[in-house]
């Protein structure tokens, strides 16, 4: 054995916990090395000196301490019994305070709107959705798109009232409130529109008849402009948007400008109707959201609208 | 089974069902041996007594799910352990641990010759001194074994580790120990 194995095994040397063939090495290795034969004397030495330490009682009154503690603990209510205890009185607070939470869960549940949806599909309490759209022509024959129109708009109560009697293409406005929407219904006409999500988008882009600038009283329903934002929602956009354009009717004249305007899915149609009277709807696509603009539920659409001065003849403009 | 071990176990059953007062036999029981342990581990007589409470209130609250496997006294060893550990933990620095060294050990006999008992009161700082400036582990391993005498297979048993760990970890605290008071034990033989 060399000195660095004998000096590893020292400490179970010391102990007498080596096996005899181990031990018998190492005694020997010793006899004869003074250099270990030190380093086991100074080990020996030192587990003396912890062994012999004084041993130390503790506080007199340490027993009496520690169960003064344990006499507080075994006082206190177990967990059992904090929570049921009594019972005729717990068990009803517990069980009424279930209720109520099981209660909020489902009231959260069913007007979370993704959950709603899923709700509402489950129980098939909506139209079916629109077909996906076909590629749509860049320009609208009015008429043409009048009559195929295929989703039944939602009219205003006013607007049922109304004698639209605009240019030629107003004429047939009233007829198809019942088929009001134009052939470029939103999943129809726009391109990816069937393809959208839920919250639809359009661009439209109008150009504006001649002559429209004069206030025509006794052409009712008919726009006179378009708003920017709606900011009163039980307002029909039609009227917003003819404050908008009156404001502004030196601008209106001489160039362009956009708006946004927001309404229920079911207006749509109506809205395209009413712009057809004073405006040629040149082109219409899906559009981006305007920024900063509120999300709309699946009900409503976003529709940017580029309207355009008048060409420089008047009259209702040839196509 | 020896006399002891049924005893504790008694005392322990008699807890379990509910007599509270049955806990302070076992209290006057292990309290000197768990206190010296912690006592040697800090260096501190209040430190010690603070964290000898909390280990015994400790394994009564815990007392209900003590099984039979392992004697009391290894069970109350590996509870006042892991608190010895963790509030070591709370001091940022071993500095901060041979701080709260006491200059000396409570004096057990006052008649004795005073300058005897002076040698061996700085004996047993400049030891205590040592041993505090040992690593958790090996100290663990060296108060358990060295000072309060319990077989390595148990020390095996408080610590949760192999046998082979508790040798190696002793060889090294011993081993450490031995360079720290070589002087010392150069002086004391000198004299």
């Amino acid at each position: 054995m060399d000195c660095e194995h004998v000096q590893a095994k020292l400490s179970e040397y010391l102990d007498r916990s080596l096996d005899q063939e181990n031990a018998g090495a190492i005694e020997g290795h010793l006899s004869s090395c003074s250099a270990c034969r030190l380093e086991a004397d100074r080990l020996a030495a030192a587990i003396v000196l912890i062994s012999k330490l004084p041993s130390v009682e503790p506080p007199a009154d340490f027993a009496a301490a520690v169960m003064a503690r344990v006499r507080q603990e075994a006082a206190k209510p177990s967990l059992w019994e904090r929570l049921f205890s009594p019972l005729t009185l717990k068990l009803p607070i517990h069980a009424t305070a279930l209720v109520l939470i099981a209660g909020f869960a489902l009231y959260l549940y069913r007007d979370a709107p993704p959950l709603q949806e899923e709700f509402r599909d489950s129980h098939q309490e909506l139209p079916a959705s629109p077909p996906p759209p076909e590629e749509a022509p860049p320009l609208l024959s009015k008429r043409a798109k009048l009559k195929d129109q295929a989703v039944a708009p939602k009219i205003a109560p006013e607007r049922k009232n109304e004698t639209v009697s605009p240019a030629a293409p107003a004429s047939e406005a009233p007829e198809p409130k019942s088929e009001a929407a134009s052939s470029l219904a939103p999943s129809a006409a726009a391109k990816p529109l069937g393809q959208l999500a839920p919250v639809a988008h359009y661009e439209l882009v109008v150009r504006l008849h001649a002559g429209l600038e004069r206030d025509e009283p006794d052409r009712k329903g008919a726009f006179r402009g378009l708003v920017l934002e709606r900011e009163d929602r039980s307002a029909r956009p039609a009227d917003e948007l003819k404050e908008r354009l009156r404001s502004s009717q030196e601008k209106t004249q001489s160039e362009s400008q956009v708006f946004w305007v927001g309404m229920p899915r079911g207006q749509y149609g109506n809205f395209k109707t009413d712009i057809a009277a004073w405006g040629t709807i040149e082109s219409e696509s899906a559009a981006q959201r305007a920024a900063g603009a509120r999300e709309e539920s699946q009900e409503t659409v976003q529709v940017k609208i580029t309207v355009l001065p008048p060409k420089d003849k008047p009259g209702p403009p040839s196509r | 089974m020896d006399r002891v071990a049924r005893s504790d176990e008694e005392c322990i059953r008699r807890v379990q069902a509910g007599e509270t007062e049955a806990f302070e036999t076992l209290v006057r029981r292990h309290q000197k041996a768990i206190f010296n342990l912690l006592y040697r581990w800090f260096g501190n007589y209040d430190e010690a007594t603070e964290v000898a409470q909390e280990v015994f209130l400790s394994a009564y609250r815990a007392i209900h799910r003590y099984r039979s496997q392992a004697a009391f006294s290894t069970w109350l060893y590996r509870i006042a352990v892991n608190h010895a550990k963790n509030r070591s933990k709370s001091l940022t620095a071993s500095r901060d641990r041979l701080l709260r060294l006491e200059a000396a050990d409570p004096i057990e006999d006052a008649t004795s010759d005073p300058a005897a008992t002076a040698e061996r009161q700085e004996i047993q700082k400049r030891v205590q001194e040592a041993l505090t400036s040992l690593p958790e582990h090996e100290a663990a391993v060296i108060l358990l074994h060295d000072l309060q005498g319990l077989a390595q297979d148990e020390v095996a048993e408080v610590l949760d580790v192999p046998l082979g760990t508790v040798k190696s970890r002793l060889h090294r605290a011993r081993t450490a120990l031995k360079a720290k008071l070589t002087p010392l034990m150069e002086s004391l033989r000198e004299h």
